[in-house]
């Protein structure tokens, strides 16, 4: 941290449980003292693979339907705006949402 | 000759003869404005609620009815500290309406100096207060943001039932504007005609004292790592990592040019379009297997990170792309540091060429000279936008570059800084690499530290709409209590 941002986008991965990115946004919210207003994931999905008793993550290029699904799942649960980081829509989306964010009605502060 | 009476709106709380004010404030600028210039016709559109309190819309409305109702100057004691997009949003829209229709807005600056809107509004005269002698003393601060300074310590005002109250403390900004305002509305009887600009002429010569002007305040630059960067004109890339990717995926973010690729052959890359290997369709550039191949018409060569690279094939790739670059006149742009040991030599044989061999670092003497002293600028007053992440390899990095991108496209004045060694070749203010490969010679304690004072000037020096920055992943650990999640 260090920087002390007003707000964040948080990126998460398709294979966190909501429980960890629960954690992550509690924690920033609290330590961070930044507000997590929106989500964002990649355009591809990792997978925990397992052989010979090790385990590592791969990733491939995630399909329409999964992001369209893991987009859903995450706006669902957390009630943030959640887009994938390489579409213009989403980033845009996004913009918004902190243009948003920072311009909504202030008070009166210099009286 | 009879000068005609200008009309001056007063956005506040009220006036409370005749309109009602329950909360004094208003009934205080309108006094204090008639006290400079007698005159005057007072209108007042109330938008503050007996709490003090009022909206964005109510501001924005008030501003449309004054300018309707044919006032010549708005006086606006009030703002808020919220971002404000300077062309599209409707306060902006608001206020440039009403300048181009000759009505000269003037507002007071947040009481702390936190950037405030209206005030800092390029078409608005902002007014900021401080202890000035002389009821109707001002100072003029041209081509800056917030414009006058007038009168803002302890005085006695005008309040509600015909008393006089004594409020106000060093800097109060409320009660500074409306002696601008009074001024304006004077300046506008003389001259009928005046716009903004002929006001702003105007206000600098009657100003007691001329502050600064825009060559005089510009400060020495902020000491980013990489002050020696020459100017890129085309780059060849290696080998074609995701760091390198962002440079292919972001080619308007970049002042240069890529002209070649290479990445070791076994990866799958060689032969393919380097677009079309990231999914961003294709953009021309074949990716070699041998950075001689690459080079072809580039002045400057990056290389990303080759030591792992190196010890994989048993070779000192930085040895051999350096003699490489100095044997065809290239800089070189290095994500790992270029040391004198072991490359002494070639560093020599370079700037006998003429040639920069540069990297990414906050060495411990940049990191000396931005912590030594007190600071010199006020806190960061601009809204900061982070990305953080939950783990590594997510996209960070391309999401910052995607939102820098985008807002910039939108007219925003962005600021940024970033934990990636080519953050400023992307034009960002300030490369941190403090992830992998680590070139930051600080304690990690002092990071808030020093990123506070970098931020700070940067700001003070650029005046940003916004502030992006970014993280490493492992800002929350897993689990604090399992280290190898840290």
């Amino acid at each position: 941290m260090g920087t002390k941002p007003d707000a964040c986008v948080l990126v998460v991965n398709d294979i966190d449980t909501s429980d960890y990115i629960e954690a992550t946004i509690a924690g920033l919210t609290s330590v961070g003292q930044t507000e997590v207003i929106a989500l964002a994931v990649s355009d591809r999905r990792k997978e925990v693979r397992q052989r010979h008793g090790r385990s590592w993550t791969s990733q491939r290029p995630a399909s329409e339907v999964e992001l369209a699904a893991s987009l859903a799942r995450l706006e669902e649960r957390f009630g943030l705006p959640a887009v994938q980081i390489t579409s213009q829509t989403g980033v845009s989306r996004l913009c918004d949402t902190a243009v948003c964010y920072f311009s909504s009605p202030g008070q009166k502060e210099t009286s | 000759m009879t000068l005609k009476r200008v009309r001056v709106t007063v956005i506040d709380s009220g006036v409370a003869q005749p309109w009602g004010d329950n909360l004094g404030h208003g009934t205080a600028c309108a006094a204090l404005i008639s006290a400079v210039c007698e005159e005057v016709v007072i209108s007042s559109i109330a938008i503050v609620d007996d709490s003090g309190r009022g909206s964005v819309q109510a501001l924005v409305a008030a501003i449309e009815r004054a300018v309707a109702e044919g006032t010549g100057v708005i006086n606006i004691s009030l703002g808020h500290t919220r971002a404000v997009h300077p062309e599209t949003s409707p306060l902006a829209r608001a206020c440039r309406q009403a300048a181009e229709a000759g009505v000269i807005l003037v507002a007071a600056e947040h009481n702390d100096g936190l950037v405030s809107y209206p005030a800092h509004l390029p078409t608005v005269i902002g007014v900021r207060g401080a202890k000035i002698y002389g009821h109707e003393t001002y100072y003029y601060c041209p081509g800056q943001p917030i414009e006058c300074v007038a009168r803002g310590d302890a005085q006695r005002v005008r309040w509600l039932h015909g008393k006089e109250v004594l409020i106000g403390g060093n800097s109060f900004a409320s009660f500074a504007a409306p002696r601008i305002t009074g001024i304006v509305a004077r300046l506008k009887q003389l001259h009928p005609d005046a716009g903004l600009e002929e006001i702003r002429v105007l206000l600098q010569q009657g100003a007691a004292r001329i502050i600064g002007s825009p060559a005089r305040v510009s400060r020495s630059p902020v000491p980013t790592p990489d002050a020696r960067v020459p100017q890129i004109q085309r780059a060849a890339l290696y080998p074609y990592t995701k760091e390198m990717h962002a440079l292919v995926r972001f080619p308007d973010l970049l002042a240069f040019r890529i002209t070649g690729i290479a990445d070791p052959p076994g990866r799958g890359q060689v032969g393919r379009d380097a677009g079309q290997v990231i999914g961003a369709g294709r953009v021309g550039l074949q990716i070699h297997s041998g950075v001689r191949d690459a080079i072809d018409g580039a002045d400057t060569l990056i290389l990303g990170y080759l030591r792992q690279l190196g010890v994989l094939r048993d070779r000192d790739l930085h040895r051999e792309f350096l003699t490489l670059a100095i044997d065809h006149r290239l800089h070189v742009f290095s994500f790992e540091p270029l040391r004198e040991e072991p490359y002494g030599d070639l560093l020599a044989a370079a700037r006998k060429r003429d040639l920069r061999f540069w990297w990414p670092e906050v060495s411990r003497e940049q990191a000396h000279g931005i912590l030594s002293g007190p600071a010199e600028h006020g806190p960061v007053d601009q809204p900061v936008l982070g990305v953080f992440g939950t783990s590594a390899s997510q996209g960070k990095f391309t999401l910052q570059l995607a939102l820098r991108q985008r807002f910039l496209r939108m007219g925003y004045r962005v600021a940024q800084m970033g934990t990636e060694h080519h953050c400023s070749l992307f034009g960002m203010d300030f490369a941190f690499p403090m992830g992998h490969g680590s070139t930051v010679a600080v304690e990690t304690e002092r990071f808030p530290e020093l990123l506070d004072r970098v931020m700070r000037r940067i700001c003070a020096e650029r005046r940003p709409d916004l502030f992006l920055v970014g993280s490493q992943s492992g800002t929350v650990p897993f689990d604090l209590n399992d280290h190898r999640t840290h």
